[in-house]
């Protein structure tokens, strides 16, 4: 009896050593190699990482740098106002807006539209009669130019202050309606800009609009001079 | 007492804005020229030294605005400042446009002048690409002659042959509506609205940058009330710009 309970404590116990207390290892280290830590490159071995924690992970996902744009300034919006000498009809104001689009540093392209409102014409007062109705004296037009900056350089006001400006000469062509019809219309002129700050401008303009009208009877080429003062900005 | 500066301290932190992000750059030539204005006249005010920072705060056509680090702000010609680097020591990518662009390009919008029949005309249009070949264009003319004027507005298919050469035909054909107005002179006849269709063929030559060149032809049809339609010849020249 004493020797069979002897015997079923003697079974673990050799079970126990024979297995080389394997029982009590941890998490061990493979093979006898070197004692420093190993760095494991690649994860997808399953025997090295289940085996050791990678020290330093080099798969450090890569930072996506945005990179900010470069806001463009090439359109110039603006508005003016200034005197109108319809031929005939009299000098009168004028008030319109400009947007222009700068090509280069040389040409730029530019779209306008002005409004004035014809008098009362010599061939009228004198005759007291009414060529025109009231709604035919509103004398709108269009024009659609290219400018050329002949002239850059810069205004200096006192000793700290300079401004860049630019002198430059326009042509285009257009649409003028006065007396009930639209007609056909060359325009040309040239301006002063001034730069107040990198964005904002202040202009000087004189321009010339010719047109054909038989408006008096016998046709022929009317000069419309404007002189104007505006103000733009870059966007 | 403690509450009250409290407040105040809030109050005086609310106010904080965000500071706008520029895009920063660094000097690998010797130098870089800044100028007082953006033209090639404008006299260089100061010069940033290599492996210096800059920030690139706007473009006005070929030429920068830009900021060096003690606050100096001057224009930088777009040669110059594409010899810059980015941080990351890669070379700067500027948005210059060129031939290659234009195939790429959705967008035109032009102005042409030219013939209608007699009468002078004026003509707006903007076109949307829909293949590299394709596009549809709306077109608004004025045309202005010595009797009438007239109105148009009209809208058309163009097929580009040759899209990434410099020189390329096109066909277009299309439909619109043409208003036509007397003079307050004549007396024969008061304003009409019709249909109008037209085929027509031109050419567009690549220039520079954005710029396009084009002349075209067209052959109008107009449908009127009358017994029979007006036929039309149109020509036209100018110029576009892509985006």
């Amino acid at each position: 009896m004493e020797s069979r309970l002897r015997l079923f404590l003697l079974i673990p116990l050799l079970a126990v050593l024979g297995s080389g207390c394997a029982l009590f290892r941890r998490d061990a280290v493979p093979d006898s190699g070197p004692s420093t830590p190993v760095i494991v490159t690649d994860a997808s071995s399953p025997t090295s990482a289940e085996v050791t924690e990678p020290v330093i992970d080099p798969m450090v996902e890569r930072r996506t740098i945005k990179t900010p744009g470069i806001d463009t300034e090439n359109l110039e919006l603006g508005v003016f106002g200034g005197v109108l000498g319809i031929e005939d009809f009299g000098s009168h104001p004028v008030v319109g807006a400009r947007l222009a689009y700068h090509v280069t540093e040389g040409f730029f392209v530019e779209g306008s539209f002005g409004k004035s409102r014809g008098g009362i014409s010599g061939a009228e007062s004198l005759g007291s009669f009414q060529l025109l109705t009231d709604e035919q004296r509103n004398y709108t037009y269009y024009a659609l130019s290219a400018g050329w900056n002949a002239l850059s350089g810069e205004v200096f006001v006192g000793e700290n202050r300079a401004y860049n400006t630019n002198l430059y000469f326009l042509a285009g062509v257009g649409s003028t309606r006065f007396g009930g019809d639209d007609r056909f219309t060359v325009s040309g002129g040239f301006g002063y800009r001034i730069l107040l700050t990198d964005w904002l401008a202040t202009h000087l303009d004189i321009r010339d609009y010719l047109y054909d009208t038989d408006l008096l009877g016998k046709k022929k080429v009317v000069n419309n001079l404007e002189a104007s003062l505006g103000l733009t900005f870059f966007f | 007492m403690r509450r009250l500066c409290f407040l105040l301290l809030l109050c005086l932190s609310t106010p904080t804005f965000a500071k706008q992000a520029y895009r920063e750059v660094v000097v690998a030539d010797p130098y870089l020229e800044m100028h007082t204005g953006p033209g090639r006249g404008y006299p260089v005010f100061f010069v940033v030294g290599r492996d210096d920072r800059i920030e690139v705060l706007k473009q006005r056509t070929s030429w920068y605005l830009v900021r060096e680090r003690q606050g100096r702000e001057g224009w930088v010609k777009e040669t110059q400042l594409l010899k810059t680097l980015e941080l990351d020591g890669s070379a700067i990518s500027l948005d210059v446009p060129s031939l290659e662009n234009l195939s790429e390009s959705r967008f035109q919008g032009g102005l042409m002048l030219g013939d209608f029949g007699g009468a002078s005309l004026i003509s707006l249009n903007g076109s949307y690409g829909l293949t590299d070949h394709l596009s549809i264009q709306l077109t608004l003319n004025h045309a202005l002659g010595n009797i009438s004027n007239a109105q148009m507005a009209t809208l058309d298919i163009t097929h580009t042959m040759f899209p990434a050469w410099r020189i390329s035909p096109y066909l277009s054909m299309g439909t619109g509506i043409i208003r036509t107005s007397p003079h307050s002179t004549q007396v024969q006849e008061v304003d009409s609205t019709d249909q109008l269709s037209f085929v027509g063929g031109g050419a567009r030559v690549y220039v520079s940058r954005r710029f396009i060149a084009r002349a075209e032809y067209h052959y109008n049809y107009t449908y009127t009330s009358r017994n029979e339609n007006e036929e039309t010849p149109e020509w036209k020249v100018g110029f576009a710009f892509f985006f």
